[in-house]
């Protein structure tokens, strides 16, 4: 080595040194709970549940099926904390806070649970009342035993014998502090022969054309008795035009699957759904599916392919295809004919979790946004008060379901998307 | 100078009468007359012979005519170019005659058109077929191809589409490929055109030149055979006259599909749905279908979707409109509906107007013929319609007596509406049930099921298209004789061709975006044609006749296209309004090709008793790289008039008789794309933002057309004074290099590249027969017969290590295929599993195959009323493997017979034709038997005549509610497609036209300045005698539902006319 490059070399050496070892370069990592902002910006990712996870001293195996709303202060995400890894058993439903229009997030916490029985599928919408209404779902433990009834949301054994899957709804005054009893709503919305109700999973959503103006509209599917055969299959909604006191179901649309509701501008409710036909995936349509209503969700049309919009093959059991979330843009407060969608845009596994977005009501969806490639699963949308989106997505750097993690992504970047 | 001759031969004449008259003991009278066609005008030219003398003369250019003739009976004969010749016997004492000359539609000095010159039906060696255009006048057609189906042998017209101003397809003996084109090449005038904005009344005669040696000389477009089509010329030295026509007729469906009405609609529906309910697996979604808000349920609202639902007379009152049925699952309740009629919602009567007017006439030096003309069709369908302006000139100028100047000039211009996507609208529209309320209480267009199935009057609500094209086509050429025999001509013709499509939909349920499209294509051609040709006769004996000339054309085609989204308002119709634009919905794109041929003919006869005809072409296209640019195409013909022959003219009885043979080679290179020999690059990619060029096609240099060599030969025959006229042909062509997509392997990057690899071998018979039944002064019966008959067999196919070179096969599992196209088979066919029979009980159900094509593929659990299927490789089981050939789709056997009476003035057409041999799998039609959207799709009528118990006998299997779901899959096998029940003959026999025409004695109009009126009634598409019902039986298909057949139905004309000549 010469003489030259070792003068050189004094100097880096120096310099190096003067580094503190604890800069910490590169990008934000899983793990670190508690969110961190970057720049306004930039598209920020906090990881608010994680596989394994304690809340309180109940150790959770996993969290699956995200639900996100805003209230006029807070926004709140939800999700299924699940002892167990498939959809039944010990199962409760869990959320976090967050007051900063989603930068940083308290703590987690359990809003409901029934013992050893499934609560699940948190759908929400904060209504112009300033309401907070809650649709939820209950599901008998397969380990439950006679003894376990009533339970403690006050399923009888009785009730459970016509349907071991029920519909419970719940609301907040007060944005989620606190919560009223939960109230058992499935006889109103569920059919004696109807052994499934899904409510979303999602949001729920409230209409704002004048002529249903106030509706909730709640997207559920259901299945009739007979097993998971596609022809069992179908979509529909629940209403409610006096605020959640009272529920009426609409019309059912066959073959659909996991449904989220969006209004147009021209007072057209748009039903997304996920495509479960076997039979369309035979042919090779591997694709999310819709349904409109022009009588604010009473009855809807047969379902129509949008093969734009790709779907994965591969569901969990024999289901085919995956959930996907649907918002209507409106930063000011109004409707417009701006939507979102995202799910994993991937046609044969669940991976490659895309934002799409639409200016024309749904008909085209102009661009789109790759948020991650990694395996990603269910997700749910909202928009923030400053007009960022929140996208909460199940993810993971092996398996879709390994986190629920929350990206921020700036408004600039939307409204960029929207140009 | 002249003028003292004239007065000099005058005098003469004078005193010869005068002589003559003196003479008390004359030998010979003068007969003077006038010689008329049947429209009372002049033939001039005429010759009047008394035959077996010398005396004869020519009729002057007002027909009369000065003949001495032998005193007492004489026999005349006159005769004259396109006329039949009269034989007319002159008495004793009588001076004077009139003789009245028919037209004749065949005759053996007849003018046929051929490539590059004409030549007379005597002289001909090839195969060339000629049709008047009389023929195709006096119909209520809007254009030129309606009105030639199966009037020319050997050429098989099918209307595609009958939307109006719908595509066409035309094959020549059958064509000559399989994967390149097959369609003939179109010269109107010698402009190679579309010719579907020619107006009837225009053409003068259509000529298709069928074998190799008459079309050899169009070298590498000319495999598929050549339609030339003449139009209408003036005429020198005649005064102008005009015709007015005008037509308007009455159109509708000639068939239709029939349906359950709604209330047995209703009743089928729950009856089949009502039998789930003892089935415990299905129960539950039978009772909700029952009660739900369904096309046949009773859960619907008033103002809903359906309006189907329980109707209580004790407290309430029926609505207008509705009527009522007891429940058949539960009589003692009552169910009221309100039936729609879709299929009279979409196809409502409409009408069909022509108006035409023309002028024709010439002096000494100029021809003229000028025309316009309008045709409207209104459209049987709603939302489709047609309609055609033109304007079209031919001038012709004899500049010197050796120069000649030809002009032309015509423009049209069609505004059609058709739907976007035709088996949607008519198909899934027609299948909304009908007890879907056509509106709802706001007066809005119910939707339909989804946004495929909308319903027709949704569909004409919201859904904006047309079509507008311009056609205009501009001729100049020079003829000049250059020396008595050797003439010169030139010919430039531009034509330009360019269609505009527009939509746009206003905002609707399913789409609110409002979408506004608009395209554009556009096709330009030059051509320069230039040739020499000169007759000559050596010897007395010998004709020869040499042609040899040079033709350049350069086409440019270019297309422009975009869309836009996001309107705020229905009405703003164009792109300004849109705010949102896809880069994918814009694009242009150009290509520019040229063709360049030498060619020549050379024609020998001898006392036009042996007939010798060779051409060639040599012929370069810039498809093709270097290498194989240029083609050279000869063909040979030969002919033998042997009435010609000394020892045959004392068979009386055949006036003319000709065999003739003739081989040659022609190229086919319209199915090669423009650049497809240089590879092409795709310029529609976006990466990461950015745009780029992806090579998309690779390029072989060595791809070249496909070249047919065909074998034709022929005789023609008049018979018994020409009354009877045969022309019968065999042909037998091959054509090798076929095109040929070859797979390539993935990692070269490409999936496919077109070489020519391959052999097919067309081959059949032809029969042309024209009959002059009866040939009196007041009646006339004529009749002509076409009949073709057309094989295919592929030859040789490339070699892919399947038996037979075998592609698209069946598998039959044991590692051998059949079926798809494979060497020593026909092309065309198509196959799938064949019912044997309906199981009738139990038993029969337990021991059926193994169905592993039903839903429910496991052994047993067939149900009464199922199919059993046929096993072909007799392994107990029904898979992909047991199928069966149904039938072939283009139809070997087609032919034509029309036959015109006339009595006085009163004329009486008929014209028939048929097609023989070919299938059609109504896939359409056994849709509405699946009652599938989870039963609400509409059923047809025919679905009464499913089976129901053991012992009926019927083609149709148990109707079971949503078969596909619920059901065995009986009616929907969705994994072959096409099976035997529903695949039916499409022989048919049209009635394809009446006319009645009456034509005003003269003596009516004789105050008055008009010259002729002729009044019709007439009738198109009468009546098919056929299997398919509401589709036309014209195209063999596979399927009836493919996106690329179009079941818009026939359409039944009956107009009333007249036409004026002043």
């Amino acid at each position: 080595m010469s003489i030259k490059k070792f003068i050189l070399i004094i100097p880096l050496l120096l310099l190096m040194s003067s580094c503190g070892p604890d800069e910490s370069f590169g990008s934000p990592e899983y793990g670190k709970g508690d969110g961190e902002g970057t720049g306004s910006d930039e598209m920020s990712t906090t990881v608010l549940f994680k596989d394994g996870e304690k809340i309180g001293n109940v150790t959770y195996t996993t969290f699956r099926i995200p639900s996100l709303v805003r209230t006029k202060n807070r926004v709140i995400a939800l999700c299924e904390a699940r002892t167990v890894s498939s959809d039944r058993g010990d199962i409760d439903i869990a959320c976090r806070i967050s007051t900063d229009d989603g930068k940083t997030w308290g703590e987690r916490t359990v809003l409901f649970s029934d013992g050893i029985h499934t609560v699940g599928n948190p759908c929400c919408v904060y209504t112009t009342t300033g309401r907070l209404i809650m649709v939820f779902n209950w599901h008998i433990s397969t380990e439950s035993t006679s003894a376990d009834f009533p339970t403690s949301l006050g399923v009888t054994a009785k009730q459970k014998a016509v349907h071991s899957r029920r519909v419970f709804l719940t609301w907040s005054d007060n944005e989620g502090t606190t919560w009223t009893t939960p109230k058992d709503i499935t006889e109103d919305v569920m059919e004696s022969n109807w052994t499934w109700n899904a409510a979303g999973p999602c949001h729920a959503i409230q209409l704002r054309a004048d002529k249903h103006k106030g509706r909730i509209i709640v997207p559920c599917d259901l299945k009739i008795a007979g097993g998971s055969d596609r022809e069992n299959l179908a979509s529909y909604v629940i209403y409610s035009d006096d605020d959640g006191q009272t529920w009426k179901k609409s019309g059912i649309i066959p073959y659909g699957n996991e449904s989220c509701a969006v209004e147009r501008t021209d007072g057209i409710i748009h039903l997304d759904m996920r495509n479960a036909n076997s039979a369309a995936y035979a042919d090779g349509i591997s694709c999310r599916t819709w349904s409109v209503s022009s009588d604010g969700g009473e009855t809807w049309t047969g379902y129509n392919y949008d093969t734009g919009r790709p779907e994965p093959t591969t569901g969990s059991g024999s289901t085919k295809g995956c959930q996907g979330s649907i918002i209507n843009y409106d930063p000011d407060g109004k409707i417009t004919s701006n939507l979102l969608f995202s799910n994993p845009a991937n046609a044969t596994a669940r991976r490659d979790m895309t934002l799409r977005f639409s200016k024309n009501n749904g008909v085209n969806w102009s661009s789109s946004m790759l948020i991650t490639s990694n395996p990603a699963g269910y997700s749910d949308l909202v928009v923030l008060k400053d007009g960022a989106v929140g996208l909460f997505y199940e993810t993971g750097p092996s398996s879709y379901h390994q986190t629920i993690s929350f990206a921020r992504i700036p408004k600039k970047t939307i409204t960029e998307k929207f140009n | 100078m002249n003028h003292l001759a004239h007065y000099l031969r005058l005098l003469l004449c004078c005193l010869l009468l005068a002589g003559a008259g003196m003479t008390m003991a004359a030998q010979t009278r003068t007969l003077s007359g006038r010689v008329v066609d049947t429209r009372g005008e002049a033939v001039i030219g005429a010759g009047v012979i008394v035959p077996g003398g010398t005396a004869g003369t020519v009729t002057e250019v007002d027909g009369s005519f000065h003949l001495r003739i032998p005193n007492g009976d004489v026999v005349v004969e006159v005769s004259a170019l396109g006329y039949a010749s009269a034989t007319l016997r002159v008495d004793k004492g009588q001076e004077t005659l009139l003789v009245v000359l028919e037209e004749s539609a065949l005759q053996m000095d007849e003018i046929i058109v051929v490539g590059y010159g004409e030549q007379t039906r005597r002289s001909i060696t090839g195969a060339v077929a000629k049709l008047g255009g009389e023929s195709v006048q006096d119909i209520p057609i809007s254009t030129l191809g309606e009105g030639l189906k199966g009037k020319i042998a050997g050429l098989r017209v099918v209307q595609t589409d009958n939307t109006p101003g719908g595509s066409f397809s035309y094959t020549v003996r059958g064509g000559s490929s399989i994967n390149g084109s097959n369609t003939p090449l179109v010269l109107v005038d010698g402009v190679e055109r579309d010719f579907s904005t020619l107006n009837p009344n225009d053409i003068a005669s259509i000529e298709v030149l069928k074998d190799a040696a008459s079309s050899a000389i169009y070298g590498s477009r000319a495999s598929n055979g050549i339609i030339l089509v003449t139009t209408k010329r003036g005429g020198y030295n005649r005064a102008p006259r005009i015709t007015f026509e005008t037509g308007i007729a009455y159109e509708n469906t000639e068939t239709e599909i029939e349906f359950l009405g709604a209330e047995d609609y209703i009743r089928v529906t729950r009856e089949a749905v009502g039998e789930y309910l003892s089935v415990p697996s299905l129960a539950s979604k039978a009772k909700d279908y029952l009660i739900g808000a369904t096309s046949a349920g009773t859960g619907n609202k008033p103002g809903g979707m359906y309006s189907t639902r329980f109707f209580d007379p004790e407290t309430e009152t029926l609505p207008k409109g509705y009527q009522t049925m007891q429940d058949p699952l539960d009589p003692s309740k009552t169910i009221m509906f309100k039936e729609t009629d879709w299929q009279h919602l979409m196809y409502r009567p409409a009408i069909w107007q022509n108006y035409y007017v023309g002028v024709d006439g010439g002096s000494e030096r100029i021809r003229y013929k000028a025309s316009m003309g309008y045709t409207s069709d209104g459209g049987v369908a709603i939302s489709t319609g047609y309609n055609r302006a033109s304007l079209k000139t031919n001038l012709d100028v004899k500049v010197t007596q050796k120069l000649t100047a030809n002009f032309g000039v015509e423009y049209a211009r069609t505004n059609t509406e058709n739907y976007e996507n035709q088996r949607n609208t008519i198909s899934r529209s027609l299948a909304n049930p009908p007890t879907m309320n056509a509106y709802y209480d706001d007066g809005t267009p119910v939707e339909g099921y989804n946004s495929t199935s909308q319903t027709p009057l949704f569909y004409n609500a919201y859904y904006d298209r047309n079509n507008i094209k311009n056609y205009l086509s501009l001729i100049g050429g020079l003829t000049w004789e250059i020396t008595p025999g050797l003439k010169g001509h030139l010919q430039g013709s531009f034509f330009h061709q360019d269609a505009k499509q527009t939509q746009f939909i206003k905002a609707n349920i399913f789409d609110a975006s409002r979408k506004s499209s608009w395209s554009q294509t556009m096709t330009e051609r030059e051509k320069i044609d230039a040739y020499l040709d000169w007759k000559k006769t050596l010897a007395r004996d010998h004709n020869l006749s040499l042609m040899a000339g040079y033709s350049w054309q350069n086409r440019f085609y270019e297309t422009v296209s975009v869309a836009g989204t996001g309107g705020t308002s229905d009405k703003v119709t164009t792109l300004n309004g849109s705010s949102t634009f896809d880069p994918e919905d814009i694009s242009s794109s150009i290509t520019k090709e040229v063709n360049i041929g030498f060619f020549g003919r050379l024609n020998y006869d001898y006392k036009g008793r042996y007939l010798f005809t060779g051409t060639f072409r040599e012929d370069g296209s810039s498809k093709f790289a270097a290498a194989h640019r240029w083609g050279f195409f000869p063909g040979a013909s030969a002919g033998w008039v042997i009435s010609e022959e000394p020892w045959f003219k004392s068979v009386k009885a055949i006036p003319f008789l000709k065999v003739r043979a003739s081989y040659g080679s022609t190229g086919n290179s319209g199915g090669v794309g423009v650049y497809d020999a240089y590879g092409a690059y795709g310029a529609s990619y976006i990466y990461n933002g950015y745009a780029g060029l992806k090579p998309t096609d690779m390029p072989n240099e060595n791809l070249m057309w496909e070249t047919t060599t065909q074998l034709d030969l022929g005789f023609e025959a008049g018979l018994f004074g020409n009354r009877i006229y045969i022309s019968a042909d065999y042909y037998d062509k091959m054509t090798d290099h076929l095109l040929y997509e070859q797979n390539l392997p993935n990692t070269t990057g490409f999936s496919k590249i077109w070489t020519n690899l391959g052999k097919v071998r067309f081959w059949g018979y032809e029969l042309e027969l024209t009959t002059h039944n009866i040939q009196k002064r007041d009646f006339n019966w004529d009749t002509k017969l076409t009949l073709s008959y057309n094989k295919n067999v592929v030859v040789k196919l490339p070699d892919n290590g399947i038996e037979k070179g075998r592609t698209n096969g069946i598998a039959l599992g044991d590692g051998t295929f059949f079926g798809g196209i494979a060497e020593g088979e026909p092309l065309y066919r198509f196959y799938g599993p064949v019912a044997i029979g309906i199981l009738q009980n139990e038993d029969e159900a337990a021991n059926a195959y193994y169905d592993a094509l039903s839903r429910l593929p496991a052994k047993g659990m067939k149900r009464p009323g199922d199919y059993e299927w046929k096993d072909r490789n007799g392994d107990g089981q029904i898979t992909t493997a047991d199928q069966f050939e149904l039938g072939v789709t283009v139809p070997p056997l087609t032919g034509g017979l029309n036959n015109d009476f006339r009595w006085k003035n009163l004329t009486v057409s008929v014209y028939l034709d048929w097609a023989v041999g070919h299938s059609i799998f109504d896939d359409s039609y056994s849709r509405y038997f699946y009652s599938t959207y989870t039963c609400n799709y509409a059923l047809a009528k025919e679905v009464l005549k499913c089976w129901k118990q053991e012992g009926d006998k019927t083609r149709f299997a148990k109707f079971t509610a949503n078969d596909s779901a619920w059901g065995n899959d009986n009616f929907n096998r969705s994994q072959t497609g096409s099976f035997s029940v529903f695949t039916y003959k499409g022989d048919y026999l049209c009635l394809r036209e009446v006319s009645l025409r009456y034509v005003l004695p003269e003596k009516l109009l004789r105050k008055t300045s008009v010259k002729g009126l002729e009044l019709s009634l007439s009738g198109n598409n009468l009546y098919y005698l056929t299997a398919v019902k509401g589709i036309s039986p014209e195209i063999g298909t596979s399927s009836t539902y493919s996106s690329s057949y179009h079941n818009y139905p026939p359409i039944r004309r009956i107009s009333a006319g007249a036409k004026l000549t002043f």
